[in-house]
């Protein structure tokens, strides 16, 4: 498996936790744990986003990765 | 709410996700992208303890709901309906005296039967026996009449210390003042409504 196919995997796994702690987000009643969960959301936007980042970036300046495909 | 299972699933995808990050962190020569990667192992650390926190508040409430004691609903129900049923019996039996003793209908023989249930509520939350009854009671001793005089002795003794006038005298009804003041100004509609079906009648 390639750096690019776990990185791949990595930034599914980060918008699925972002996509469950929203929903943690909306099902509590708990204006704290909302707050929470909300930021933790945002944090693995942040990631999902840098991990994109990189992955453009390695797919473009890596010509390995760039034969591969 | 949140389920549990899905709090677990999101803790083992944060869980795969920090180990991903490492991984990355010492695979890549890049410097800044090293850096990078280890602060989001950290975030993603920082956010496996809040969802291990996050179950284990779950967990632990769910302990304390299965070892509360449940209430004995049934038990409650058939003590009401027994005691509630039986305050009624009495009343009905006074009733029945007020009418042979003081020669009026039965229908009028109700008014000194609520004054004496009344009464005999008041001077049993008086001495105390009425609280130790009502706990066993329940809602049958305080849906007839006897819980109206009991909540409103029980506030006269407990104002008791603040004196008599704004002690007992104001606070006497702090609870079932709204009750007098409901019927008051219910009887008093009543009363214009049926005064004005008379006058029209006429």
């Amino acid at each position: 498996m390639t750096v690019q196919q776990d990185m791949q995997k990595a930034l599914a796994a980060a918008e699925s936790a972002q996509g469950s702690y929203l929903t943690f987000a909306g099902a509590t009643q708990d204006q704290s744990a909302k707050q929470m969960f909300k930021s933790m959301a945002d944090d693995m936007q942040r990631h999902a986003g840098q991990l994109k980042e990189r992955l453009n970036y390695l797919t473009e300046s890596n010509p390995l990765n760039q034969q591969q495909q | 709410m949140i389920k549990k299972k899905d709090l677990e699933k999101a803790l083992a995808t944060m869980e795969t996700l920090e180990g991903n990050y490492l991984t990355f962190a010492s695979s890549t020569q890049d410097k800044q992208a090293q850096s990078m990667y280890q602060t989001m192992a950290k975030d993603a650390t920082r956010h496996v303890d809040k969802l291990n926190q996050k179950l284990q508040q779950m967990v632990y409430s769910e302990q304390v709901a299965k070892a509360e004691p449940k209430p004995p609903r049934l038990r409650n129900a058939l003590a009401a309906f027994f005691i509630g049923g039986f305050v009624c019996l009495v009343g009905e039996g006074f009733t029945d005296l007020w009418e042979v003793v003081m020669r009026v209908s039965h229908k009028k023989a109700g008014d000194p039967t609520v004054v004496t249930l009344i009464f005999l509520a008041a001077v049993a939350t008086g001495l105390g026996w009425f609280d130790k009854l009502q706990r066993v009671a329940g809602a049958g001793l305080s849906v007839p009449v006897t819980g109206f005089a009991n909540a409103m002795t029980a506030c006269a003794m407990e104002f008791k210390r603040e004196g008599l006038v704004y002690g007992v005298g104001s606070k006497m009804f702090q609870l079932t003042g709204a009750v007098i003041v409901f019927g008051v100004v219910t009887a008093m509609l009543v009363g214009v409504v049926a005064s004005l079906r008379l006058a029209l009648l006429r």
